[in-house]
């Protein structure tokens, strides 16, 4: 079923921000993709932090995706293998 | 004096190649072209200040590569800010991986870059404030309900609590990143000749993909867009035709 952004107004709110996500855009593009043949590429960053400009998580291709997708709804529908990552909590104390 | 680097193009067949009048770069200066093995090179002449990371060097940028999108040829972007300390640097560098340039320039040929940002669903935007150590205590309601006193187990149940909810949550964002990428594939499939998508886990988490289409079809893409949908998600920009920045991986070798 479809989430209208009525759902999530919050989200939607700050993200719809179309010059912000132009500007961010802008920026991932040209100093985070694009060719590297070599030479000096400056760090220093000037005002930077006005805008996302992220160390982002790859997560792949759509081909790549179905499958983690197929494992982690596997994960979720099996409880105890999905946990087997997080931590295990002592039990409620009797205070 | 330096030598900055915009893109590459294909010379012998891109008759287009030639940077229009009055072209300028980062600093102002005009662009001009190097050529190479078969590789036409814009490149512009710069001092220090145009080497800085900045919104207006990126803009600068940005401006040359859609002047060479605007003559109808594919470019491939170079990244921002690099410079070399002259033309025969620069120049040797691109003879020494012309072979892997010219292959990643005809894998972008006739292409335009598209980008979509989805917002993923709200459950996560309140994880990730419980899990950013702003130390306040809204993790779940059946923690609040069963939790011991803080001053018990502040330290110890508590934070592994945290942990545990933090890991969920993200897990959560992961999944319905997974499925709005695989709902938009679907909905695009037939247009696309590439892919590539991130994840962005900030507080508002989000999700960019990118898509490498035909010049002529950024019309037919939006089209395509309008009638997907995506549970626990939204699409909330369409960004492009962009040059295909997302698109430059050179082969190894």
């Amino acid at each position: 079923m479809a989430r209208s952004e009525r759902d999530h107004p919050r989200a939607v709110e700050s993200l719809s921000d179309s010059e912000s996500l132009v500007l961010s855009d802008l920026l991932n593009h040209v100093f985070d993709r694009g060719v590297v043949i070599s030479g000096s590429i400056v760090i220093g960053i000037a005002d930077i932090d006005l805008v996302h400009l992220d160390l982002d998580l790859v997560i792949g291709s759509a081909e790549a995706t179905r499958r983690a997708l197929d494992r982690a709804q596997a994960d979720l529908t099996e409880q105890s293998p999905a946990d087997a990552d997080l931590p295990v909590l002592p039990p409620d104390r009797a205070d | 004096m330096p030598t900055y680097l915009y893109c590459l193009l294909i010379a012998p067949t891109d008759a287009a190649a030639e940077v229009p009048r009055g072209l300028t770069g980062v600093g102002g200066e005009d662009v001009r072209r190097l050529d190479v093995d078969g590789l036409a090179a814009w490149v512009g002449t710069v001092g220090s200040r145009a080497r800085s990371r900045s919104v207006e060097a990126a803009r600068g940028h940005d401006r040359v590569l859609r002047a060479a999108l605007d003559l109808g040829v594919t470019p491939l972007p170079a990244r921002g800010g690099q410079v070399f300390a002259g033309d025969a640097a620069c120049l040797a560098e691109l003879a020494s991986k012309a072979g892997a340039l010219r292959a990643a320039l005809e894998r972008v040929a006739g292409c335009v870059e598209m980008t979509v940002h989805v917002a993923l669903g709200p459950q996560s935007v309140g994880a990730e404030e419980a899990g950013g150590g702003s130390g306040r205590s809204t993790i779940t309601g059946q923690q609040a309900a069963g939790e011991p006193p803080a001053s018990v187990d502040r330290s110890g149940r508590q934070y592994l609590a945290k942990v545990r909810e933090r890991l969920r949550l993200e897990r959560n964002v992961q999944v319905e990143a997974a499925s709005a990428l695989l709902a938009i594939h679907a909905g695009v499939e037939a247009l696309v000749r590439g892919e590539s998508s991130m994840l962005h886990p900030g507080p508002q988490p989000r999700l960019t993909i990118a898509h490498l289409i035909a010049r002529d079809d950024p019309a037919r893409y939006r089209e395509a867009l309008a009638a997907v949908r995506i549970a626990h998600a939204s699409i909330v920009h369409i960004g492009g035709p962009h040059p295909p920045y997302s698109f430059t991986e050179l082969a190894d070798g």
